[in-house]
């Protein structure tokens, strides 16, 4: 059993958009914070700031559900320009792995909490 | 929801709401906590789903039984795999609550467990129905920009 895993491996969700606006204007209204906030607000998000950007193609951030449970997500866009002079919009949205760090008990009941879901 | 918060509920609380004296946490705020908790053990297992399907022959495991329920060895059929490796990946299916197991004597089926994939997809149908709305306030924004 392997348990590496590829950074695209365990991707959750991906949908992908065209939008008519050229990449680079899609790329500011993703990376500038005020526009950003416009369709992105900050209360959906963990952090106002990027996890990581490579310029002009690719910008990851982390989400954060507004109410109870409060889940968090590494959410990345991908920008790229498509056939018709806009823009391939990809949304890839992981879940976090909040457990990562700490020693799991044998006697954990998450199986029962599971069940009752 | 009511299911889960009467397990907790069983527990014994240091603090009963009902007898709290001034000092201590108002009875909303601790009903709130306790709500809290139990939603967070319901993400990690959420979590514990989404890992299970990131190794690609577990991947491989859960689609042949989403066709039905089989055995270890038919399972084990067109893929690489040894026994003990093939067990481990069961198992780590079964730990995530998305495969489990049927005892027929001595001999066991396996099976897609539907719990687990309820738990999937109401994670993924919150966000299919939330990007849309974002990416049509997206497409609004760039209207409104100046090239």
């Amino acid at each position: 059993m392997s348990d590496t895993v590829e950074p695209d491996a365990d991707a959750a969700l991906v949908i992908e958009y065209e939008l008519d606006a050229p990449p680079e204007k899609v790329w500011r209204a993703v990376t500038i914070p005020a526009l950003r906030e416009r369709w992105l607000p900050d209360s959906d998000l963990a952090g106002a700031e990027p996890e990581s950007t490579i310029t002009g193609e690719e910008v990851r951030y982390r989400l954060r559900e507004s109410e109870p449970p409060f889940r968090e997500s590494h959410v990345t866009f991908r920008i790229e320009p498509n056939e018709a002079g806009g823009t391939r919009f990809r949304i890839i949205q992981e879940t976090c792995d909040i457990r990562e760090k700490q020693p799991q008990p044998a006697n954990s009941n998450r199986r029962c909490l599971m069940r009752a879901a | 929801m009511g299911r889960r918060e009467g397990e907790f509920g069983k527990q014994p609380h240091a603090k009963d709401p009902s007898a709290a004296t001034p000092r201590s946490t108002a009875p909303g705020q601790l009903v709130l906590a306790r709500y809290i908790s139990v939603c967070l053990c319901a993400g990690m297992v959420d979590t514990d789903i989404f890992k299970a399907l990131a190794d690609p022959t577990r991947r491989k495991v859960f689609e042949k039984l989403a066709g039905g329920s089989l055995n270890a060895s038919a399972l084990r059929d067109g893929l690489e795999i040894s026994q003990p490796a093939m067990s481990q990946h069961l198992a780590v299916l079964r730990s995530a609550g998305l495969v489990r197991e049927q005892r027929q004597g001595r001999f066991v089926n396996y099976e897609v467990d539907p719990d687990g994939i309820a738990s999937i997809g109401t994670w993924l149908a919150r966000y299919r129905a939330y990007w849309p709305k974002r990416i049509e306030a997206l497409s609004d924004l760039l209207k409104d920009m100046d090239q």
